[in-house]
């Protein structure tokens, strides 16, 4: 046998704290899409370098004490494939990096598989109509009022995109004791995470684990629904498929003798991250309600606007956790979306236990293709008028089978689940297709409303977010840098 | 007219190729059809329970009443589409039938010269062949003398049919290509719906091939017809003369030499009348109209002894009943099925005591219509019957006067089966 | 009732492509090949890929292959015949390059040829498994009008308000309407369905025709030794005893069909008596015992689990050691009672001749004892182990190289078919030896072939669902392996379904090949530059496959683009089967289930 696989406990020092937790008490948040210019590679690097010593970077270990030792500001830093290579990262030839993160989300294949079409881009990780690529991604989050970590990059260096949060997003509505994360349309937005087996998010409901206890909350009985294994968005650990995901290595990793864990690879304890920037059209969406209705738009929603599931009846005097309300199945109470419309943008974004031959299977496939969702809405002021959106970021371990299938196969797939039409939010912004018809069954001899176009990408790529020893070597001057300038200098050489 | 081709197999696996297996074998056997038939004959209230018209008088009976003992028995199995021997008297079928009748009617000037000068142009084709040496009766012979006779039912359109919208003229292979599709067309006639579901498949296959030939030589027969029917009835109708003219007049060909095989004696008497009448004269076979007259006998009675279709199939669109020559009248409920065995009714004693001898020269008297049974009764008979069989004559005539026939030896079976259809027939001269 | 199947999946792969002949997507030979397909109406799929040579092989250049998915009861030749006898030659003009400098010689020799050529390299599925498409192209496309009918007809009824809130009223009023419409009239008929899927889909059917099969085999080898039997009875009856000789060979036919009775009722006895085992250890205990059952869960865990731990690596030396000298025992056992039941009969005979019942009976109370107290310990160690220890269930790395990289060329293939059926071909080389491997492979595949035809008429084959064609073809004389596929969705989704729904299928199916170096077939094409093998199996149907990164890596590095694709409809097998279910609701009785049918049939 070989060397023992890494474990999760003993490294959530090298974990970037952004997959442990999405900050929720941080409220003010900021993003910046970093283009490295031209021949500005070291500058660059050292920059970066400075930022990571900073210390502002959180790691898993960190926002795992946040309950005690409270954070007051985060940040994570990803870099996309060709900031990677930027940044004299080179791909290991035994153990390259996936494909679709290699080719990145702004090609012209990931746009045919991802049904991209029309794209008119403003950004992207690739070089192309959109600009150059964006190389590094940095994510901030403080407490609400503190400023901004990064005042600016420096423009010689990076030529950059900054997207701002949207201060409204987290606001207190009746019924609710604290603020909440509300995106554009008014939605409570960040519920059904799924929890990360041994990386459990700071949540208020503890599982019961004993079979013993017979009066168990419903809560508890389908909590296990969402724990999902670790190596579904950490590399390096043990999937949904019990094995251990995938690593890639880059040249000089090995020897730079960072990896803290014997023989571990350079991406142990990343994450890639598949981001999107998502405009909102509120107006639309704000005349679609007018004319239809709250009702039908949870519908589409397929929850209620203040999260709770369409099924249950709200009641501000019981007021549920954010676990609480995830506790719900369709197989049995909705099989035919009479309640939930199978076609509603939360129940094709995680389909829970309706797929497979039964319950079981369906809810193990499932798992298969979870997300972790990391984005925040944001708003953008510019010649007097506001435009909203969300700054979509999900955390994943294997593109193709999580990020790239949901996308393909469930929100933007029309005949999903027999329908004719794809998702009502998030479904392509193809002209061709609307007005798009959603379907909401069981009303008294069925119905159906007829949508307009809610959202439009802006933008987006796929980032790898590495473990921080990872990170360390990436900005190091003696790290990759060394490596690639070697590697040059041997091809150079006669 | 086939709603739905390409049905899945609806049976259980084995059931169909069993059942199909003994109406193949039956069809090959008309000894044992015959045997059968005789027991029916004997009880004819059996066969009224099965409903089964075995008598002549019942077949007779049953086959005049059109309205309640239908054709559409046979739609099922019209690969090609619709066609007069699918449907029901109604308008549609009175002008097809027209239209056809028309063209048959040119059969009448050319007929039996036409043919007879193609069996003389074939006969000195294969005179030189020599002993021992086989050669197939269907494919080198047959098949081409009644596709030359048959010339004038397309006219000038004949080759260009043959051919293809896009073939060469005087590419021999793709005018065999052709008999080919019609004859499986016809096949599917014949073996019906319980073939297997290869045969059905390829039936259908070349339904699809001809339709779409005609249809791609449309112009050319509507100029050769010179007739100005819509579009749709000329391609249903050349379709329709196109499968079933050719292939049944050759299959009965077959059936009626290879039933003159087992027939030493009859072979031989005959032969020797061509000789005598060949010593007369080179072209006295073909004129001395008595001779073709003994001949053309022949051809029936042989015909009798083995029919193409010995069973028919009737749709009973309405409760009724039949006379099955019993006490009581048979009953046949509205939606089943009736089986006509005309392969039994030929051979009922009620014509004639000796029935069952092989005489070509019986006297029918006022049963000769019976003497046709092969080709259906009444109304619903065979409009081309007469000139299938002189057609058939011609090609005996030939035959007579070549050197004298044996069923092929040392090449394995002489005789191939494709389902209950001779594919098949190897035979050299002795 | 396999052949059927088989012949409907099939392959043609010629050696010796020289490539001349574009076959870029508006080439002249494409479009050409697309119209025939279209106008022959029964070929439900087509593709066309180049496979690259094997490195070994004497002529290096590409072999081209034309895949073929036909409607249901055609033979290949038939089918070929057909498609090479079509008046526009397009068969002739995808294969001409063959004869270089050949296109004077009369059409129906060249058709000829071609059509010999094409027997000779047709190979016709070596197992295959058909979804939705059991119907025709034609009625899919007829039933589909129907449902997109169904679906406007409703929306202008619901505007015009006339139906209000009654569902079954709108049902009805919807039915009529379909009803009335002329265009719907092959509707009236139901929709038609092979025997197993239509008549024969109940389990009494199905387990009817064994018995009725059985039976019948019963009654014809009596028959064999009865006919003569009684026949020599009614002779000797009536005229004396015949030649000693006669009656040598009748008591001899008889006794041989008595022993061949003897012999099919116990090996039907003998394996109802393994199905009661299976039933007793892996259902009926389960059941019972929640000790039993967490066990065999854990057991089937642990041969299934894809990375080394040594929890797993022990289950496999354990179960190896106790379970093939179990097997050897019973299948002994099994075959002493079928062929020498007088050796178990003495056996009994001599322990009932030394012990008494009593004994026996306490004997056999104490093995069971034994056993279960053993399996206790066995359990109690193994959860204790849990206990004790990470180690025992610490993964292993287990590197697998090159994993998640997929070439441009299938990636391209797979984008521009995302919004239709998916498609994939796979080539693999069989392992040596050869012949071996090849024959477990057409004995898995003819199993697999078997199920899906007659078990798995649900469009899923085990639970995987989706599944339009799937089929392989063992090819070059037994050398490689070919597998090619349409389903619904994407690459990755179909191994994860195949991975959970039909673990056993695909390893049976799989397991003996292996991917050697290959050179690429035509620029922009994949070569296989290192070599892979199919993740190492349990028990012949254990793990496999669970080992996804290893097992998708290895399909990955396996496909090759097609160049060429024909599908006669794009629509997903779940809206096949909606459709056809649509037409029987709309035409047949007037039930409440119809009415819901067609109401969720619009609303969906």
């Amino acid at each position: 046998m070989k060397a023992p696989a890494a474990h999760l406990a003993h490294h959530f020092d090298d974990i970037q704290g952004m997959l442990r937790s999405g900050y929720g008490w941080l409220q003010d948040s900021r993003f910046w899409l970093l283009t490295i210019r031209d021949g500005q590679e070291i500058p660059a690097r050292a920059w970066l370098a400075k930022f990571v010593e900073s210390g502002v970077i959180a790691n898993a270990n960190e926002v795992g004490k946040s309950r005690t030792h409270p954070i007051a500001k985060a940040a994570a830093v990803a870099f996309s494939f060709s900031g990677l290579i930027k940044l004299g990262c080179v791909e290991d030839d035994i153990y390259p990096f996936p494909t679709p993160f290699r080719s990145g989300m702004g090609s012209d294949a990931r746009a045919l598989l991802l049904r991209d079409n029309p794209r008119a881009w403003r950004w992207s990780d690739v070089d192309g109509d959109s600009g150059d690529a964006v190389h590094v991604l940095i994510a901030e989050w403080t407490e609400r009022g503190v400023g901004p970590i990064i005042s600016r990059p420096d423009e010689t260096i990076f030529s950059a995109i900054q997207v701002d949060n949207d201060p409204c997003s987290f606001r207190k509505l009746e019924g609710d004791n604290e603020e909440k994360l509300r995106e554009a349309f008014g939605f409570r937005d960040g519920l059904a995470q799924p929890v990360i087996r041994g990386l459990k998010q700071d949540d208020s409901v503890r599982p019961r684990r004993s079979e013993k206890d017979k009066d168990k909350k419903e809560a508890d009985a389908l909590y296990d629904d969402r724990v999902v294994q670790p190596g579904e968005f950490i590399l390096g650990y043990r999937n949904e498929y019990d094995e251990l995901t995938y690593c890639p290595d880059v040249k000089g990793w090995g020897p730079s003798g960072l990896a803290k864990h014997p023989g571990g690879r350079f991406a142990l304890n990343g994450s890639y991250l598949a981001v999107r920037q998502i405009e909102q059209d509120v107006a639309a969406f704000d005349r679609f309600q007018a004319v239809n209705g709250k009702d039908i738009c949870n519908k589409l929603m397929g929850r209620q606007d203040n999260g709770w599931p369409l099924a249950w009846k709200y009641d501000p005097t019981n007021p549920k956790t954010d676990s609480e309300l995830d506790a719900f199945r369709y197989r049995v109470d909705d099989a035919n979306g009479f309640i939930c419309p199978k076609g509603s943008h939360i129940r094709r974004m995680n389909p829970r236990d309706t797929l497979g031959v039964d319950l079981k299977s369906s809810i193990k496939s499932t798992k298969l293709h979870r997300l972790l969702r990391r984005g925040r809405p944001y708003r953008e002021d510019s010649n007097g008028e506001t435009r909203k959106g969300i700054f979509f970021i999900a955390c994943n371990a294997d593109i193709e089978r999580q990020f790239e299938f949901v996308q393909q196969r469930w929100a933007r797939n029309p005949s999903f689940v027999n329908l004719h039409a794809d998702d009502p939010f998030v479904g392509s912004s193809d002209p061709q297709t609307f007005p798009k018809a959603l379907s909401l069954p069981g009303l008294p001899s069925g119905g159906e409303v007829s949508l307009a176009n809610f959202t439009t990408t802006l933008g987006g790529g796929y980032f790898f977010l590495p473990g921080l020893a990872a990170l360390k070597f990436i900005v190091s001057e003696e790290g990759a840098a060394k490596f690639a300038t070697s590697e040059l200098a041997e091809a150079a050489a006669p | 007219m086939k709603l739905s081709a390409g049905t899945p197999d609806a049976m259980p696996p084995g059931l169909r190729s069993l059942t199909y297996g003994i109406f193949c074998w039956a069809n090959r056997h008309p000894r044992a059809l015959r045997a059968i038939g005789a027991v029916f004959r004997l009880w004819p209230f059996v066969g009224g329970w099965l409903g089964m018209a075995v008598r002549a008088s019942a077949v007779k009976g049953v086959l005049t009443r059109p309205n309640s003992f239908s054709n559409t028995a046979h739609a099922a199995n019209l690969s090609a589409g619709d066609y007069l021997i699918g449907m029901d008297p109604d308008a549609t079928y009175k002008a097809d039938r027209l239209l056809l009748d028309g063209r048959l009617a040119v059969l009448d000037a050319t007929l039996p010269a036409a043919a007879d000068l193609a069996v003389r142009d074939y006969v000195e084709k294969l005179r030189p062949l020599g002993k021992k040496k086989s050669f197939d009766l269907i494919e080198d012979y047959l098949m081409w003398i009644v596709f030359l006779a048959m010339h004038p039912l397309f006219g000038e359109a004949t080759n260009r049919v043959a051919a293809g919208a896009t073939g060469s003229l005087d590419d021999p292979g793709l005018q065999r290509q052709y008999l080919l599709e019609i004859r499986y067309v016809a096949g599917q006639l014949l073996a019906g719906s319980s073939a297997t579901l290869r045969v059905q498949r390829r039936a259908e296959l070349n339904a699809d091939a001809l339709r779409s030939r005609i249809a791609g030589v449309g112009q050319d027969i509507q100029l050769a017809w010179g007739t100005s029917c819509p579009f749709g009835v000329i391609k249903r109708n050349a379709v329709g003369l196109a499968w079933i003219s050719h292939p049944v007049t050759v299959q009965s060909g077959a059936l009626a030499v290879q039933e003159l095989l087992g027939r030493p004696d009859v072979h031989k008497e005959l032969r020797g009348q061509a000789q005598r009448l060949l010593e007369m004269g080179p072209n006295m076979v073909w004129e001395d109209e008595a001779f073709r007259k003994r001949v053309q006998d022949h051809v029936l009675e042989l015909l009798r002894f083995r029919p193409i279709f010995p069973l028919l199939a009737r749709d009973v669109p309405r409760d009724t009943e039949f006379e099955t020559g019993a006490r009581h009248n048979a009953k046949c409920p509205a939606g089943g099925k009736m089986a006509i065995w005309g392969i039994a009714a030929m051979f009922d004693t009620a014509i004639d005591k000796d029935i069952s001898q092989f005489a070509p020269a019986r006297n029918w008297g006022t049963n000769e219509d019976l003497r046709w049974l092969m080709f259906g009764y009444g109304t619903r008979q065979c409009p081309a019957m007469v000139y299938a069989v002189k057609i058939l004559t011609s090609a005996l005539i030939g035959l007579l006067i070549l050197p004298e026939l044996e069923l092929a030896r040392g090449e394995g079976k002489p005789i191939t089966y494709d389902g209950p259809l001779m594919s098949r027939m190897r035979v050299s001269f002795i | 009732m396999l052949e059927i199947v088989r012949q409907q999946m099939i392959c043609i792969v010629v050696p010796g492509w020289n490539g001349t002949t574009d076959l870029s997507e508006d080439s002249p030979v494409s479009t050409g090949l697309y119209s025939l397909f279209r106008d022959v109406e029964v070929v439900q799929f087509a593709s066309i890929a180049l496979l690259p040579a094997r490195a070994d092989a004497g002529d290096k250049r590409p072999l081209l292959m034309l895949e073929l998915a036909i409607e249901e009861g055609i033979d290949p030749y038939d089918m070929l015949y057909r498609l090479v006898y079509h008046w526009s030659e397009a068969m002739w003009s995808l294969y001409s390059s063959f004869w270089p400098g050949d296109a004077t010689a009369l059409r129906s020799e060249r058709n000829d040829k071609l059509h010999k050529m094409l027997m000779k390299h047709l190979s016709i599925a070596d197992g295959g498994f058909i979804g939705a498409r059991d119907r025709t192209a034609r009625q899919i496309e007829k039933e589909q009008e129907l449902l997109e009918w169904t679906r406007d007809e409703a929306r202008a009824m619901k505007q015009a308000m006339l139906y209000g809130h009654d569902r079954s009223a709108f049902a009805l009023a919807l039915a009529q309407r379909a009803f009335q419409n002329p265009r719907f009239g092959w509707a009236l008929d139901p929709a038609p369905r092979s025997y197993w899927r239509g008549k024969g889909a109940s389990i009494s059917a199905k387990i009817g025709y064994v018995l009725t099969l059985f039976v019948l085999w019963l009654i014809a080898v009596w028959l064999v030794g009865a006919v003569p039997r009684g026949a020599l009875g009614v002779y000797t009856w009536l005229f004396g005893p015949p030649y000693s000789g006669v009656t040598d060979v009748v008591a001899f036919i008889s006794r041989a069909s008595r022993w061949v009775l003897g012999v099919s009722i116990r090996s039907v006895l003998a394996l109802l008596g393994f199905g009661v085992l299976v039933w007793l250890f892996l259902i009926a205990l389960p059941a019972l015992s929640r000790t039993w059952r967490r066990w065999l869960e854990s057991v089937g865990r642990e041969l299934d689990r894809p990375t080394d731990t040594w929890s797993s690596w022990l289950t496999y030396r354990i179960g190896l050691l106790l379970s093939v000298p179990i097997a050897f025992a019973l299948v002994a056992l099994a075959f002493a009672f079928i062929f020498w039941p007088s050796t178990i009969v003495d056996a009994y005979e001599a322990l009932t001749a030394k012990f008494l019942g009593w004994q026996i009976i306490a004997f056999v109370i104490l093995a069971i004892v034994v056993s279960v107290c053993a399996v206790g310990l066995l359990s109690r160690i193994s959860q204790d182990l849990a206990k004790v220890g990470n180690w025992f269930f610490q993964p292993y790395e287990d590197n697998v190289p090159r994993a998640q990289q997929v070439d441009p060329s299938i990636e391209n293939s797979e984008g521009l078919v995302v919004r239709e059926t998916a498609h994939m071909v796979s080539l693999t080389d069989l392992r040596s030896p050869n012949g071996w491997s090849a024959w477990w492979i057409r004995v898995s595949l003819r199993i697999v072939t078997l199920f899906g035809r007659v078990i798995f008429t649900e469009s899923r084959l085990g639970s995987a669902p989706g599944i339009h064609f799937g089929h392989w073809h063992i090819i070059e004389d037994g050398r490689r392996y070919l597998f090619c596929s349409n389903y619904d969705g994407s690459f990755g989704g179909y191994l994860d379904d195949f991975i959970n729904g039909a673990t056993v299928g695909t390893n049976l199916a799989w397991r003996w090949t292996t991917l050697k170096p290959r050179k690429l077939a035509a620029v922009g094409q994949p070569a296989v530059e290192h070599a892979r093998s199919f993740p190492p199996t349990r028990f012949i149907v254990f793990r496999g496959v669970k080992r996804e990164l290893q097992f998708k890596s290895y399909a990955r590095d396996s496909m090759l683009p097609h160049m060429f694709r024909f599908d006669a409809r794009k629509e997903s097998v779940d809206q096949i089967n909606l459709a056809t279910r649509l037409r029987d609701a709309l035409f047949g009785e007037r039930n409440d289930s119809n009415d819901d049918l067609i109401m969720r049939a619009i609303e969906s």
